[in-house]
């Protein structure tokens, strides 16, 4: 880690609620992004990592969705406190994101070198001519070939993965300095996901980009990470540098990961997968959420919630058993 | 990689315009025909002003198909022995000049409402589509009579009370279809990268709409031609000695059981005006859709 960070989220809570009941989708979540750096915000579905990424960008409606406490502060500006149109200029400019569906995430009924154009001329930095053939630029830098035609292209006549290329495009067309990438790798075949992981990291060294990797495949995480958050029911329950983390990990929930993932050098040991279901968010259970799935569960998981507990330098994890999984695992 | 070599398979070349009209034969004669309404509209009062107002006691209620009083009388003379085809070229100004504006003028407001009803909050949403419920509970020919029985029956009274009753079709579209638009990921995406409120509606969600709206237009026009032929007929429309296609309509309904020529044929320029429109906004439609145009540029479409 290095100096003052990017981005430093602070115990960030958000709520969705619906007529009958609320969801807690996220529940006082903190992690720090530093210059240069890639953290990992590794989860399940429904574990709130998207909606911590989408309240960041202040993406999230409100109604439903309503951020109940916590700060984020990128580059020690309060960015839920700041007028919206002054956020919306940071953006792109200054922060991007990728998202999980490239398809989706571009405008169908554009040539995509308009849209990347359109990011210049909406921050009025380029027009006219220019501003094309700083998108023709930008689609060779992402790996796109003969990308002087390509960019008349429209996004349905490109395959996933340059899809998704095209949208790192425009994500780091104006030079931010933290990209927050939301299941990249997610819609793709393997082998096209280790092109687009090794793009992406190879673009944040270029520029020296902080970045936040939000997924749910280990593999991923333990590539391309350096610090890596493990989220459930809304929580950070461990957080640590990734060879830490992975290697022996502190808190139940990161263990019963590691264990439900096939490797190729166990073959034949068995797979265990994780007992039920993740938790309702409008009922997380008391004490620890993780304990009705738990195997290390005992009467205290039930009572209290457990206090983050330092596992190695630089890890911790909120777990009453850190000792027995540490050992275990 | 596969996928590459499948994405070198699709046609690349991109025809112009002016090619896929040509092969298109339907889209090719409406646009021929409403060009030619075109040209009646620029300059059919010019040219034929003097023969539409000219008496012709001879020629009175003439059935069409005859040259004997010279060939404007070809689709027979009205109950003053005026030629109909003179009056018809005649009327294309005033007939388009009022049913484009008040479509027009109906979609811009509607979808200006339609918008800021989807995009912009609750609150000054439900006040909007209650507007709307209004005006569409408030029968449109009353309102169109009530209002021009107290302002004065002229040409822009008339456009604009038109297009008023044409207006909440636009609106609810619109709004519905902002209401989807806006939840679609590259809305989210469009903001994530810094994409102002007024630019994603400008920039992103008009775009989409648009063919829908040009598409509901077209059909309107036909409406909006058939509703003014309607307030002339009531005299509260169009005052002779201006004339429109519809109050053709309305004047020969008169002598439809000896003289049926009277009112088929503005009838027909009506129909015929509308058919083109329509044809020719589809086909706008597809040729304009990045993900529809192969269907018009592939070879043989004609057996589809």
């Amino acid at each position: 880690m290095r100096d003052q960070p990017v981005l430093d989220v602070d115990d960030l809570r958000v709520e969705f609620r619906t007529g009958r009941e609320t969801i807690h989708a996220v529940n006082g979540v903190s992690f720090q992004v530093a210059t240069g750096e890639t953290a990992a915000i590794l989860g399940e579905s429904g574990s709130g990592k998207s909606v911590t990424a989408a309240a960041i960008m202040r993406l999230l409606q409100s109604p439903p969705a309503f951020v109940t406490g916590g700060a984020v502060r990128f580059k020690g500006k309060d960015v839920l406190a700041m007028p919206i149109a002054d956020w919306r200029d940071s953006c792109g400019r200054e922060v991007a994101m990728v998202f999980q569906d490239a398809l989706m995430s571009l405008n169908p009924v554009f040539s995509v070198g308009w849209q990347i154009a359109e990011l210049f001329r909406a921050h009025s930095i380029a027009s006219g001519r220019a501003a094309d053939e700083r998108a023709v630029e930008l689609l060779d830098r992402v790996g796109i070939p003969d990308p002087a035609r390509r960019a008349k292209d429209y996004t349905h006549q490109f395959s996933g993965g340059m899809r998704q290329r095209v949208m790192i495009a425009m994500a780091i067309a104006l030079g931010p300095d933290l990209l927050i990438a939301d299941e990249p790798t997610t819609a793709l075949d393997v082998t096209v996901q280790a092109q687009i992981m090794e793009l992406l990291e190879g673009l944040r060294e270029e520029a020296d980009m902080a970045m936040i990797l939000i997924t749910h495949d280990l593999g991923v995480v333990a590539d391309a990470a350096d610090n890596v958050a493990v989220m459930y029911a809304g929580r950070v329950v461990e957080r640590g540098p990734v060879g830490d983390v992975l290697r022996r990990p502190g808190h139940a929930y990161t263990l019963a990961l590691l264990d439900s993932v096939p490797r190729v050098q166990s073959k034949g040991g068995k797979l265990r997968p994780i007992v039920g279901s993740p938790p309702d968010l409008a009922r997380i259970p008391t004490g620890c959420a993780f304990h009705p799935r738990c195997r290390f569960a005992t009467d205290i998981c039930r009572r209290e919630a457990p206090p983050a507990v330092a596992v190695a330098p630089g890890c911790s994890a909120e777990c009453h058993h850190v000792e027995r999984v540490f050992n275990d695992g | 990689m596969s996928t590459a070599e499948q994405e070198a398979l699709i046609i690349r070349r991109r025809s112009s315009w002016w090619q896929l009209l040509l092969r298109d034969r339907f889209a090719l004669v409406a646009a021929l025909w409403l060009i030619c309404l075109f040209a009646c509209f620029l300059f059919g009062p010019e040219l034929f002003g003097k023969a539409a107002t000219t008496l012709n006691l001879r020629a009175r209620n003439m059935p069409p198909g005859s040259t004997e009083q010279g060939w404007l009388m070809i689709l027979g003379g009205d109950a003053l022995g005026r030629s109909i085809l003179a009056r018809l070229i005649v009327a294309a100004r005033n007939t388009l000049a009022i049913a484009l504006s008040a479509v027009f003028l109906a979609m811009i407001a509607g979808a200006v409402l339609g918008m800021i009803a989807g995009y912009f909050g609750r609150g000054i949403g439900h006040v909007i589509m209650r507007f709307a419920d209004i005006l569409q509970s408030f029968p449109s020919l009353l309102l169109a009579v009530v209002v021009l029985y107290v302002l004065e029956p002229s040409v822009p009274n008339l456009i604009i009370v038109l297009a008023i009753t044409r207006l909440p079709v636009y609106l609810r579209v619109t709004r519905a279809e902002v209401l989807e638009i806006r939840e679609r990921v590259f809305v989210d995406a469009a903001r994530a990268l810094g994409s102002s409120r007024y630019h994603i509606l400008r920039r992103h969600i008009t775009p989409v709409i648009a063919p829908t709206l040009l598409t509901i237009l077209t059909v309107d026009f036909s409406i909006v031609m058939l509703a003014e032929s309607g307030l002339s007929f009531l005299g509260i429309g169009i005052q002779p000695p201006e004339i429109t296609w519809g109050l053709m309509v309305a004047q020969g309904r008169n002598y439809l059981s000896q003289a049926w020529w009277l009112a088929f044929f503005p009838g027909l320029a009506i129909m015929l005006a509308t058919l083109s429109g329509n044809i020719l906004s589809n086909w706008l439609r597809i040729v304009s859709d990045p993900e529809q145009r192969w269907r018009l540029e592939a070879p043989g479409k004609n057996d589809a």
